[in-house]
């Protein structure tokens, strides 16, 4: 345990390569912690243990609406997400009862029963882009990762996202924090929401039985959601439908290769796969911290005094990594059953496509290793690189050697 | 038919919203479960806002039943087991 030394530096080139050490810091000397956040320089909190976390994500005594309760400097710095783009209103920032209006709209899409019937077209998805990997000179596993997601959000939608790598994109540039690239946020969240806005008049002309055909029939039929809020939420499906499980994929990747016991464990013990993917949710999450949460009220936490308008930051992979909750956290174990991770969440914005995205993963990650049994890095380890954005965890690539048969000639190890 | 609120725990996942949506009907226990805190409704808004969570539950774990048929033969059992029988 370190119990001196200075605060650890946040959202920094190291930080995000490995925020481990810093949360690992915070949760023994600063729990709650306060700091400067890069973009704007706006003044904040950070919460790091898994008690906290939980409670902070269940407590109606914040809000992530930023309009309506974030401080003055945190408006000030354009820190409100999407502001003046056709994604301002997405359901992750709306609280009761507009939250329920919108979220009952689409949860019905997404749960367990429902996400089930998705199974056999994921498999075919799954085998289909793994014919692809294949047939690549550099195969990927971030793109095989990728693909996945984008095309069973696709079917789901009754529209193929034939731009999902543009998006991928635009999400990568839409949670920058250089403090010089907040007009690039702004332009980045315009074109998901214009993307958006193309989707749901192509739906309108050709409508089907698909998630956007019902949430346009929401909007035109029954009258239970405004045209903002219907592109907002279409635009919100390819955000959060196409990079988190694209995360999760890769990373449960790179874990398996980091741990071959565990991998050679998956590989005979296939029944494992649910119980895996709970483990990678935690290991290793798609959202590196949660969206910022506004103190509607003074608060005090953990013996610190937020004042109303504190945007506070949930740190989901430091208490998915807490000590105090799970035995060994920072060792990857596939046969975990223990307490429930942070991975998909908790509260009021829970991850709406939790069942969606275990299915995806359970599916995707054993089949790539069954593919390719001889699978490994096709650079050295340290060459891996994580995108520099403050909301995800996404590796920018993960080059792979699928049969084994050693390093490129490249001279690179 | 007289209905009551309920959540099934086998199918419940612990993830908060309905505490968090309806702290007045839902109260997330130290088990990670929440316990139904006013199963028998007559407000209209109240029973507006059970439907609204009814909806949202990302598990479907909650939803009226009818009481007669659906009686639990010990209304505490649910809350005793949360409690980790303590």
């Amino acid at each position: 345990m370190t119990t001196s030394g200075n605060p650890p530096k946040l959202f920094d080139r190291d930080y995000y390569q490995d925020p481990y050490p810093a949360f690992s810091w915070l949760r023994d000397n600063a729990p709650v912690h306060e700091f400067t956040f890069p973009a704007g320089a706006v003044t904040m909190w950070i919460i790091t243990r898994f008690d906290d976390v939980h409670a902070l994500l269940g407590d109606q005594r914040f809000s992530n609406d930023a309009a309506a309760w974030a401080s003055q400097e945190f408006k000030d710095a354009g820190l409100v997400y999407a502001q003046g783009t056709p994604v301002e209103r997405i359901l992750t920032v709306l609280d009761p009862p507009d939250h329920t209006r919108v979220r009952r709209l689409a949860m019905s899409a997404f749960t367990p029963r429902r996400t089930a019937q998705w199974e056999e077209p994921t498999s075919r998805i799954v085998a289909s882009a793994l014919d692809r990997l294949e047939k690549r000179d550099q195969p990927d596993v971030m793109e095989f990762a990728s693909t996945v997601p984008a095309e069973v959000m696709g079917e789901i939608m009754g529209i193929p996202l034939d731009r999902f790598k543009d998006m991928l994109h635009a999400i990568e540039r839409a949670f920058n924090t250089d403090p010089g690239g907040q007009d690039d946020v702004t332009r980045a969240f315009e074109e998901i929401g214009a993307y958006g806005r193309e989707l749901v008049a192509e739906k309108r002309r050709r409508p089907g039985t698909d998630l956007t055909s019902s949430l346009i029939q929401a909007r035109d039929g029954d009258d239970r959601l405004n045209e903002e809020e219907l592109v907002a939420m279409v635009a919100l499906m390819i955000m959060v439908g196409l990079d988190t499980t694209r995360n999760l994929i890769g990373s449960a990747a790179l874990a398996l290769l980091d741990n071959p016991d565990q991998r050679e464990l998956l590989r005979t013990r296939p029944e494992l796969a649910s119980s895996a993917v709970e483990e990678f949710l935690r290991y290793e999450g798609a959202l590196t911290i949660g969206l910022f949460r506004f103190a509607r009220e003074e608060v005090e936490i953990g013996g610190v005094r937020l004042p109303a308008g504190a945007p506070v930051v949930a740190a989901l992979q430091s208490a998915n990594r807490d000590p105090r909750r799970f035995e060994n956290p920072d060792h990857l174990d596939i046969t975990r059953d223990g307490p429930r991770h942070l991975g998909l969440g908790h509260g009021l914005h829970n991850c709406l496509g939790a069942a969606l995205a275990r299915l995806e993963s359970a599916i995707a990650v054993p089949a790539l290793f069954e593919r390719f049994p001889r699978l490994r890095l096709a650079v050295p380890r340290s060459e891996l690189r994580y995108n520099e954005t403050w909301l995800l965890r996404s590796l920018t690539s993960l080059p792979v050697d699928l049969h084994g048969d050693g390093l490129r000639g490249d001279g690179r190890d | 038919m007289r209905t009551i609120l309920r959540v099934d725990r086998r199918e419940c996942a612990g993830s908060g919203l309905c505490a968090a949506v309806a702290p007045e009907l839902f109260r997330m226990t130290d088990g990670g479960f929440p316990s139904v805190l006013k199963s028998e409704l007559s407000d209209a808004d109240e029973m507006a806002e059970a439907e609204g969570v009814i909806a949202c539950c990302p598990t479907e774990a909650i939803s009226f039943v009818d009481a007669d048929t659906h009686a639990d033969p010990d209304p505490d059992a649910y809350q005793h087991a949360e409690n980790g029988g303590r």
